[in-house]
């Protein structure tokens, strides 16, 4: 898949919680082949900021913006989320639910190909309920790659798996970066030598 | 828009207890109600109109709640928010989607309802397209409360709050258009009003949950 | 003059003038129009001296639906702009707004005793007035149950702009529904209808109602703005940020 030139840019953003200012004059930019790895204590607003990326949450002062080719687009042009939860329903089956994405992107994606690059293959015909933590995650991360979006929002996807689900998780994500994609990833887990261009932003509660 | 309505009905099929819930407490309101009215009596037929709306009321009002409770906590509405689906066509979905299977349930039972207080065929339909004609601004009234209360974790009883208001021109009329059916059918004076009630409540009530469904994600 | 208030330094300067001023114009007002109306005014022909529950009653039921005018455009204001100024006023307004609906509604109960012989009646203007309190109702609750300030705001305000619809309802009640309530009798200055001995203290009245929403309403938003200073000032320094290359 190649992506068309993207960036998404954060210009001296503030964000607040009711009146209480949770950072302020957060710059950055995310572009093509790039991951920036947030991290920091509970509460010191990743979470925020992963929702202002997605244009879910409006700034108290400063800029987000979007852009493609050099021009200013919608935030649903280029990114695509993945929340702490997997958006995915217990009663559907595993093939059912990525038909319904494939359906409401518009995907070129097919069935098959994205059954075989998160591995689940042999479990399409499973209810979503029934698989493991590590193979929901697989499954909503699916979702990412069948949006054919360049910009992966992601929120903790390694949360609550174990040691080998989660190399799997990176995998993708690298694979994802390799690629010409780009993203913006909480997480815990300390991420070192990843082979693509990286960059850590740190919160640090004061 | 179309997908969303398919996948929710596959939901609801394979989770059928969700169908029968609103109707059952309908029934056993209804019973109830005929119980506490001494069975037999004739005061039924005057009052079992009202009774009938209030019951169909209040099991909607149930439902509302749940409407996108679950979207909400497992992440699908965070999603759909970036899929380019567009929140508005979101919101109709879930009408239609409401209609269906939290709806035509209750017309489906209503019969049943006339056979436990023993009223006529005549007055049971009247009651039945009273319902049917006033369900699209029930339903949009409940889109709303749904999506602004969707987050909350304790919201049925809220939900009443809000809803009610908003529902006391469909209850007067739709009412009201019960004996007027039987005297002049559909070219009563009421349908005209409930025609006009639903027609402003798809045009602020749906827009307005789009609304609500974004801030909520906030 | 929305666009000036909205900063709350200018506010509370304007606050701080103003807050007085309207207070004690409502007090002489109230000192006047009762006067004028429980001493100064005819009785009426056909309903006598209960007349002067009048004089308390529309005033009410205006400020009722003024607060709830208010109310809306505040909501708006706070939907379209974020501004936080009007979630304090729009939260103000509410409160005062229910409180001026019960008075319309239990004075209106008042009234109706002796001129149509019922405490209620289920006609057109007393079932949307009922409906009124009950949006206003609804809207406080809101703000009381949810538990997340920023969504809070903007549920709350799409809530209010929706339960606006009933304003017009209130509006042309009573002319949809042919009832006991009578029709507005002053559609216009100097319309015939009303004696002038009437009008007047009905005017006096009005202005000290409305001098007393204001008064009330300022006082609460003023309230509102130092207790999220108070707020501000006691939180602890934003996160620190650190960008670097791994």
């Amino acid at each position: 898949m190649t992506f068309f030139d993207y960036k998404l840019k954060f210009d001296q953003v503030a964000a607040s919680r009711g009146d209480l200012t949770l950072f302020d004059g957060l710059s950055f930019e995310l572009c093509p082949g790039q991951l920036i790895w947030l991290h920091g204590a509970n509460g010191s607003g990743k979470t925020t900021i992963l929702t202002l990326a997605t244009g879910f949450r409006v700034p108290t002062s400063g800029e987000v913006t979007w852009s493609e080719t050099d021009e200013f687009c919608a935030p649903e042009d280029i990114v695509v989320y993945q929340g702490h939860q997997d958006a995915l329903k217990s009663d559907l089956t595993v093939s059912e639910d990525l038909e319904f994405w494939i359906d409401t992107y518009n995907s070129e994606q097919k069935l098959s190909d994205i059954l075989s690059l998160v591995q689940l293959t042999e479990r399409r015909d499973l209810r979503c309920g029934q698989l493991s933590a590590g193979q929901k995650r697989r499954l909503s991360i699916a979702r990412l790659i069948i949006s054919e979006k360049p910009v992966w929002i992601m929120d903790e996807p390694m949360a609550a798996i174990d040691k080998s689900g989660q190399d799997l998780i990176l995998n993708l994500i690298t694979e994802h970066v390799r690629s010409g994609g780009a993203v913006l990833l909480a997480t815990h887990r300390l991420l070192r030598s990843l082979g693509i261009s990286a960059q850590s932003l740190s919160l640090e509660l004061s | 828009m179309g997908d969303i309505i398919i996948r929710d009905l596959k939901l609801a099929w394979r989770n059928k207890f969700s169908w029968w819930q609103g109707p059952f407490f309908f029934i056993l309101f209804i019973t109830l109600c005929v119980l506490a009215l001494n069975p037999g009596g004739t005061l039924q037929t005057e009052i079992a109109g009202p009774l009938i709306w209030i019951g169909v009321l209040f099991s909607l009002f149930l439902n509302f709640t749940s409407l996108f409770q679950t979207d909400f906590q497992d992440g699908t509405l965070e999603a759909l928010q970036l899929s380019g689906v567009g929140n508005l066509n979101i919101v109709s979905a879930k009408a239609v989607t409401f209609f269906l299977t939290s709806f035509l349930p209750f017309l489906v039972i209503l019969p049943i309802a006339g056979l436990i207080m023993s009223l006529s065929t005549g007055l049971i339909s009247a009651i039945g397209i009273s319902l049917l004609v006033s369900a699209p601004a029930l339903i949009a009234y409940g889109v709303l409360s749904g999506a602004l209360l969707g987050r909350m974790n304790s919201a049925s009883f809220l939900v009443i709050l809000v809803i009610a208001p908003l529902v006391i021109p469909v209850l007067i009329f739709g009412t009201a258009a019960i004996n007027s059916y039987m005297m002049e059918g559909l070219r009563a004076v009421e349908f005209k009003a409930l025609l006009g009630i639903n027609l402003i409540a798809l045009a602020i009530g749906l827009p307005a949950a789009a609304a609500a469904l974004k801030a909520n994600l906030e | 003059m929305i666009n000036y208030l909205a900063n709350p330094k200018r506010f509370l300067n304007f606050e701080r003038i103003a807050a007085p001023i309207f207070g004690t114009v409502a007090a002489l007002c109230f000192v006047i129009g009762i006067w004028l109306g429980l001493f100064n005014s005819p009785a009426d022909e056909v309903q006598g001296e209960s007349v002067r529950i009048m004089y308390v009653h529309v005033p009410a039921a205006w400020s009722a639906m003024m607060a709830y005018a208010a109310l809306a455009i505040a909501s708006f204001v706070s939907f379209v702009w974020r501004h936080s100024l009007a979630d304090s006023a729009a939260k103000a307004f509410a409160l005062n707004g229910a409180v001026f609906t019960f008075l319309a509604l239990a004075t209106g109960s008042l009234w109706g005793k002796p001129t149509w012989g019922t405490w209620w009646q289920w006609d057109g203007r007393m079932t949307s007035v009922l409906v009124l309190l009950f949006i206003y109702l609804a809207y406080l609750c809101l703000w009381s149950f949810m538990e997340d300030e920023t969504r809070t705001r903007r549920i709350a305000a799409i809530f209010a702009m929706v339960g606006a619809i009933n304003l017009p309802i209130i509006k042309f009640s009573v002319e949809w529904w042919n009832s006991l309530h009578q029709p507005a009798t002053i559609s216009n200055i100097g319309a015939p209808g009303l004696p002038a001995e009437m009008a007047w203290p009905l005017a006096v009245m009005t202005l000290a109602y409305t001098m007393l929403f204001a008064w009330l309403s300022l006082t609460q938003i003023k309230t509102d703005i130092l207790r999220r200073q108070a707020k501000r000032a006691s939180q602890k320094p934003a996160s620190k940020i650190k960008l670097e290359t791994l």
